[in-house]
C-alpha cells in the first residue's frame, strides 16, 4: 500500500463522487415549466390550481423562437394550466398530468387568492407556498374578486404575462392606492392573534379582460376575509404609515371656486397610542406630506401666502378625511388593520396584556386625533391663474 | 504501482545514462607543424562546406606559411578582408625583433582588429570558428590566434510582435544575444549589471546569460539560477523554453512560474525590482525569474500610463480573468441548476434562445468552446492572408450559422465570445494558457455538480496557486503571504512618486527605490521666488 496506490484509490472515489452521481437535481431549462403566476381557488373542499406558464417560444423578440417557422407571432406567450387537488401539494403534482414539464415556482410573480378561499381562510392555500423553497417570498398576494382562475387567463397587453402585469400594477399602485403584501408579510401578519391585515382586491374589467388594481383590498383577521375597504380607505392606512411616494390628492378650494389637485411625492406617519386617564386608548396621528400642484380648475391666486395657505388646508382635509374613514371601516369592521393594538402593545406592554382578551369589545371605541401638515413645493409653471379675473 | 512498472521498463534506458557521454575528447594542443595542424582541421571540418581554408604567406621579412580559417556567413567579411590585406602587405615597415614570436608580433602590430587572443588548444580552436571567429595559424608557431569576427545576417531590432504597446519603446529583443544585451545595457547604465555568460546543450552551445543588478537582487537567487542552469545536461537548447522547463519549481503546474517577454524595457524593470533575467541565444524571447501570478496580468504600459488609467486596467484584467475562467461554466451551472438566480426576464431570453437546440448546456459549451479554439489554432497557423479567410469562414459557420441552424443558442455564442474576447484581453499568453485549460474541467464540474461544482475547481485551484513558489517566492504575493506595502503595485498602479519601494519578498536587499516626498506640489510661500 504505498502513496501512489492510495492517490489512485482516492481518485477513483472522487471522480465517481462528480461523475458517478449523475448531475443530480440538473434541470436543462427547456425541462422547465417557468410559472410566472398561480391563482388558488376552492371549489368545495377541493382546491383548484391555475398555473400561467411562460412559453419561451412565444415571447416577442430574438430569432430564437424562429427556427420552428412560425416566429414570435402564431403562438401564444403563457398558457394556463389547472387542475385539482385534496391538497395543494397533490393539485400541483396533478398538473404534471397536462403539462410536460417540471413546474418551476421560483420566478412566479403573483399568487392570487380566490374569494372563496379568502372567506373560508387562506392559510391551507399559501402554506405549500412558504414552505416549498422554489417560490420566492417577496411575491405578491392578491385576491381576485372572483375566481382566481379567471384573473390569470386574460392576456396583458403590453406584458409578455398577465402575472407580469399584475406585478408592474402592484409595484406602481403600492405607491399610493394599493396596500400591497408580499407572501412573507402574509406569513407574518397570520400569525398575530388580535390584528388585521390588508390583501388588494384585483378585478377583471369588461369584455378584453383588462385586470384592474384599484387600491380596494379584502379585510384579513387571521386568515379569513372580514370585509372589503374602498380605495380611499386603503389610502387612509398609507397615509398614516408613511408609505405614500406618488399620490393625487383632489381638494376642493373654498367658495366653489374648483378643485385643485396636488400631487404628494413625500409622506411621513406616524401613530401614537396614549392613554386617558380612564385608561382608554387614544390614537394620536401625525401625517406630514410634500407635494406640488399639478392642476387647479379654479381661478385661484396661487401667489399669495395666504392663498397658499388655503390650498394647504384644503389638503390637509381631504388627506384627513381619508385616515378617518379608515379608521371608521377598521371600526365597523372591528378588524385592527392599523395594527393599533401591536403599537399599543409596543408602548404599553402591561396594559395590552390586560386589554388583549377583550380588545374586540375596546377598539371600536378607540377614537383618533389626526394632524396633517402639508407644505406644497411648486405651483408649476403658471403662478397666477391662466385665466383673466 | 504503474510508476514502478514504468520504471522496471525503462530500467535499460537509465542504465544507459550512467555511461559517460561520448563526445568528451581529450586535450589536443596545437602543433608546430602547419602541416600537421592544417589536416586536424581538414579532417575535423570534413564536408562541412560552409569552412574556408586560407593559405598565404605572411613577409616579416622571410616568407612564413599561414592559414587562415573561418566559416563563411558567420564571420565578418571586412574583419577578414582587414586580416588579410594587413598580412600581405609587402612593404610592412615594422621589423620584427628576433627573438619575438610571430603570433605575437602579429597580434601586437599587424592585425588592426579590436579583439584578438592566443590560443593553444585544438578543440577550443574548432569552437571558435564554429562561433564565427577567424583562427589564423603560423607555420613553426605553439600558439594560434582567434581574431573576433562575429558577424553574420541577422534581423534587425524591431518591434516586439508577441507584446506590442500603444505607449513605450518600439524595440524588442532579437535572435542575437548581444544585441540583446546591448539593449538592456543601453537602459542600465551601471557596472552593477552584471551579465555571467555560460553554454549550455552539448551540440549546440548555446549562448545563455544570466543577467541581474548587483546589490538589488538576492544573491542565493542568482546563486541558485546558476546552480539550476548548470543542472541541465542536454545536448540542445534551440528556444528559451527549452531551458524554462528545465529549471521551472514545480513542472507539474499548468500555471507558468517563469515569465517570458522580448521586450527590454519589461526586463529591465523586472531587474531593477530584484529579479534575475536569462537571456538565450538565437531566441528573442528572455526568461525573468521570480515571477508573481498578479505579474501575469500586468504589462509595462501600466508603468509608463497615468496612474488612474493602469489602474483600471488591472482591475478590469482580474474581471477577465475571471471571465476566461468561468463563464462558460456560469452559463452551465446557473441554466441547469440554479435557474432562481436569473432575473425572470434574462431566464426567458436565455430559454427563448436556448428552445429548439437539441444539445444540453454542457454539450453546447463544449462544441462552440472547441469551434473557437480550433478556429484560434487555425488563425495562428496559417499565413496571414489565408488567417483572414478563415476567421471570415469562423464566423459565419461558427456563429452565424450555427445559430440559424439551431444548433446553439445566441446565448451561447456571447458567452463563448465573452469568453474569447476577456481571454485575448490577459496580456501574457503565459497566464491564458493555464486558464483556457483549465476552462474545461471547471466546464464539467459546474455540469455535474453545478456552483458548488465551481467552487470546488476553485478552491482546488485556489490551494494549487498558494503552494506553488517560483524560484522560492510564493506565487500569490503578495496577497498571500499577504504584504500591504507591495498593494501599490499589484491592484493599482500608485504614481510613480509613490512607487517607493522595491517588492519585499524579491528586492529586499536594497528596498528603497527612490527618495520620499515627490510629489509634484507648488512651492511653499516661504520658498517661493520673489
Amino acid at each position: 500500500m504505498n502513496r501512489n496506490r492510495l492517490i489512485l484509490i482516492f481518485g477513483y472515489f472522487l471522480l465517481n463522487l462528480v461523475f458517478g452521481t449523475g448531475c443530480w437535481d440538473s434541470r436543462e431549462l427547456d425541462e422547465l415549466a417557468i410559472i410566472s403566476g398561480i391563482g388558488v381557488d376552492k371549489e368545495g373542499d377541493k382546491f383548484n390550481l391555475s398555473f400561467q406558464i411562460i412559453n419561451p417560444t412565444g415571447l416577442k423578440g430574438g430569432e430564437g423562437g424562429g427556427n420552428q417557422g412560425s416566429g414570435g407571432g402564431g403562438t401564444e406567450t403563457f398558457v394556463v394550466a389547472q387542475s385539482t387537488g385534496r391538497t395543494i401539494f397533490d393539485a400541483v403534482e396533478n398538473v404534471r398530468n397536462q403539462i410536460e414539464r417540471i413546474p418551476f415556482f421560483s420566478h412566479n410573480e403573483v399568487i392570487v387568492l380566490g374569494r372563496q378561499l379568502a372567506e373560508e381562510g387562506i392559510y391551507p392555500g399559501v402554506d405549500f407556498f412558504l414552505r416549498s423553497p422554489q417560490p420566492r417570498p417577496t411575491q405578491w398576494v392578491l385576491i381576485g374578486s372572483e375566481k382566481a382562475g379567471d384573473i390569470l387567463r386574460p392576456k396583458a397587453e403590453m406584458e409578455d404575462t398577465s402575472a407580469r402585469a399584475l406585478k408592474l400594477l402592484v409595484d406602481f399602485g403600492r405607491q399610493s392606492w394599493v396596500p400591497a403584501i408580499n407572501l412573507e408579510e402574509v406569513n407574518a401578519a397570520m400569525t398575530q392573534k388580535r390584528g388585521a391585515y390588508l390583501i388588494p382586491i384585483v378585478r377583471v374589467q369588461g369584455d378584453k379582460g383588462k385586470l384592474f388594481l384599484d387600491g380596494s383590498a379584502a379585510v384579513m383577521k387571521r386568515d379569513k376575509m372580514v370585509g372589503e375597504v374602498n380605495p380611499g380607505e386603503s389610502r387612509g392606512l398609507k397615509w398614516m404609515k408613511g408609505e405614500i411616494r406618488n399620490a393625487v390628492v383632489v381638494s376642493e378650494l373654498p367658495n366653489q371656486q374648483g378643485l385643485v389637485s396636488t400631487r404628494i411625492f413625500l409622506n411621513r406617519g406616524s401613530i401614537k397610542v396614549n392613554l386617558t386617564p380612564e385608561g382608554i386608548p387614544r390614537v394620536n396621528v401625525y401625517v406630514y406630506v410634500e407635494g406640488e400642484i399639478e392642476d387647479m380648475s379654479g381661478k385661484f391666486n396661487l401667489t399669495s401666502t395666504p392663498g397658499m395657505d388655503l390650498v394647504k388646508k384644503q389638503v390637509a382635509l381631504a388627506i384627513k378625511k381619508e385616515i378617518q374613514s379608515a379608521f371608521q371601516k377598521a371600526r365597523s369592521l372591528n378588524a385592527d388593520f392599523i395594527n393599533i393594538g401591536r403599537i399599543l402593545y409596543q408602548n404599553h406592554p402591561q396594559v395590552w396584556e390586560d386589554m388583549e382578551h377583550k380588545w374586540d369589545e375596546i377598539f371600536p371605541e378607540i377614537r383618533a386625533h389626526v394632524t396633517v401638515g402639508v407644505s406644497i413645493w411648486r405651483v408649476g409653471e403658471v403662478s397666477k391663474p391662466a385665466i383673466s379675473e | 504501482m504503474v510508476f514502478n512498472k514504468l520504471k522496471e521498463k525503462f530500467k535499460g534506458l537509465w542504465a544507459d545514462k550512467k555511461t559517460p557521454p561520448p563526445n568528451q575528447e581529450e586535450k589536443k594542443l596545437l602543433s608546430r607543424s602547419l602541416g600537421k595542424n592544417e589536416k586536424y582541421f581538414r579532417d575535423t571540418f570534413n564536408r562541412c562546406s560552409d569552412v574556408i581554408f586560407r593559405k598565404f604567406e605572411v613577409s616579416v621579412p622571410d616568407p612564413v606559411p599561414v592559414l587562415m580559417v573561418y566559416l563563411d556567413g558567420l564571420s565578418s567579411f571586412i574583419v577578414g578582408e582587414s586580416v588579410v590585406r594587413s598580412l600581405m602587405n609587402r612593404y610592412l615597415k615594422e621589423k620584427r625583433r628576433g627573438d619575438e614570436p610571430l603570433a605575437e608580433h602579429a597580434r601586437d602590430h599587424l592585425i588592426s582588429v579590436p579583439e584578438i587572443k592566443p590560443e593553444k588548444d585544438l578543440g577550443k580552436l574548432v569552437d571558435f570558428v564554429l562561433s564565427g571567429d577567424i583562427i589564423l595559424i603560423m607555420d613553426g608557431e605553439p600558439e594560434g590566434l582567434v581574431i573576433s569576427s562575429r558577424g553574420w545576417e541577422a534581423r534587425s531590432v524591431s518591434e516586439p510582435e508577441a507584446e506590442p504597446l500603444v505607449r513605450g519603446p518600439r524595440d524588442g529583443f532579437t535572435e542575437n544575444i548581444r544585441t540583446n544585451t546591448s539593449l538592456i545595457r543601453r537602459r542600465l547604465k551601471t557596472s552593477r549589471l552584471k551579465l555571467e555568460s555560460l553554454e549550455i546543450g552539448s551540440i549546440t552551445k548555446t549562448a545563455v546569460i544570466i543577467t541581474y543588478i548587483d546589490g538589488i537582487v538576492n544573491e542565493k537567487l542568482v546563486a541558485e539560477v546558476r546552480e539550476r542552469l548548470a543542472r541541465i545536461k542536454t545536448d540542445s537548447i534551440l528556444e528559451s523554453g527549452y531551458l524554462e522547463q528545465f529549471i521551472e519549481d514545480n513542472p507539474w503546474s499548468l500555471f507558468s512560474q517563469v515569465d517570458v517577454t522580448e521586450r527590454p524595457d519589461k526586463v529591465c524593470g523586472n531587474l531593477l525590482e530584484g529579479r534575475v533575467a536569462v537571456l538565450v541565444d538565437n531566441t528573442p524571447f528572455a526568461l525573468i525569474v521570480p515571477v508573481l501570478f498578479l505579474q501575469f496580468l500586468q504589462t509595462p504600459e501600466d508603468y509608463y500610463m497615468r496612474p488612474f488609467q493602469a489602474s483600471f486596467l488591472r482591475a478590469l484584467r482580474l474581471v477577465t480573468l475571471n471571465i476566461a475562467l468561468l463563464l462558460p461554466s456560469f452559463y452551465i451551472a446557473i441554466t441547469t441548476f440554479h435557474q432562481e438566480m436569473l432575473p425572470t426576464s434574462l431566464l426567458l431570453s436565455i430559454a427563448q434562445a436556448r428552445s429548439g437546440v437539441p444539445f444540453p448546456a454542457l454539450v453546447e459549451a463544449l462544441l462552440m468552446e472547441m469551434a473557437f479554439e480550433i478556429v484560434r489554432e487555425a488563425g495562428i497557423r496559417l499565413p496571414s492572408p489565408m488567417g483572414q479567410a478563415v476567421s471570415i469562414v469562423a464566423s459565419l459557420v461558427v456563429g452565424q450559422a450555427a445559430v440559424s441552424a439551431g444548433l446553439v443558442s445566441p446565448a451561447m455564442l456571447i458567452v463563448v465570445a465573452l469568453t474569447a474576447m476577456a481571454s485575448f484581453s490577459l496580456p501574457s499568453s503565459h497566464a491564458t494558457e493555464a486558464i483556457r485549460l483549465l476552462r474545461f474541467p471547471i466546464m464539467f464540474l459546474a455540469a455535474t455538480l453545478g456552483l458548488f461544482g465551481v467552487m470546488a475547481g476553485l478552491l482546488v485551484i485556489l490551494i494549487h496557486l498558494c503552494s506553488l513558489r517560483s524560484f522560492g517566492v510564493p506565487y500569490l504575493s503578495p496577497i498571500a503571504p499577504l504584504t500591504l506595502r507591495d498593494w501599490k503595485d499589484v491592484p493599482v498602479r500608485a504614481p510613480w512618486w509613490a512607487m517607493f519601494t522595491r517588492p519585499r519578498l524579491i528586492g529586499y536587499k536594497e528596498p528603497q527605490r527612490q527618495e520620499f516626498f515627490q510629489m509634484p506640489r507648488p512651492p511653499k510661500r516661504r520658498e517661493r521666488k520673489p
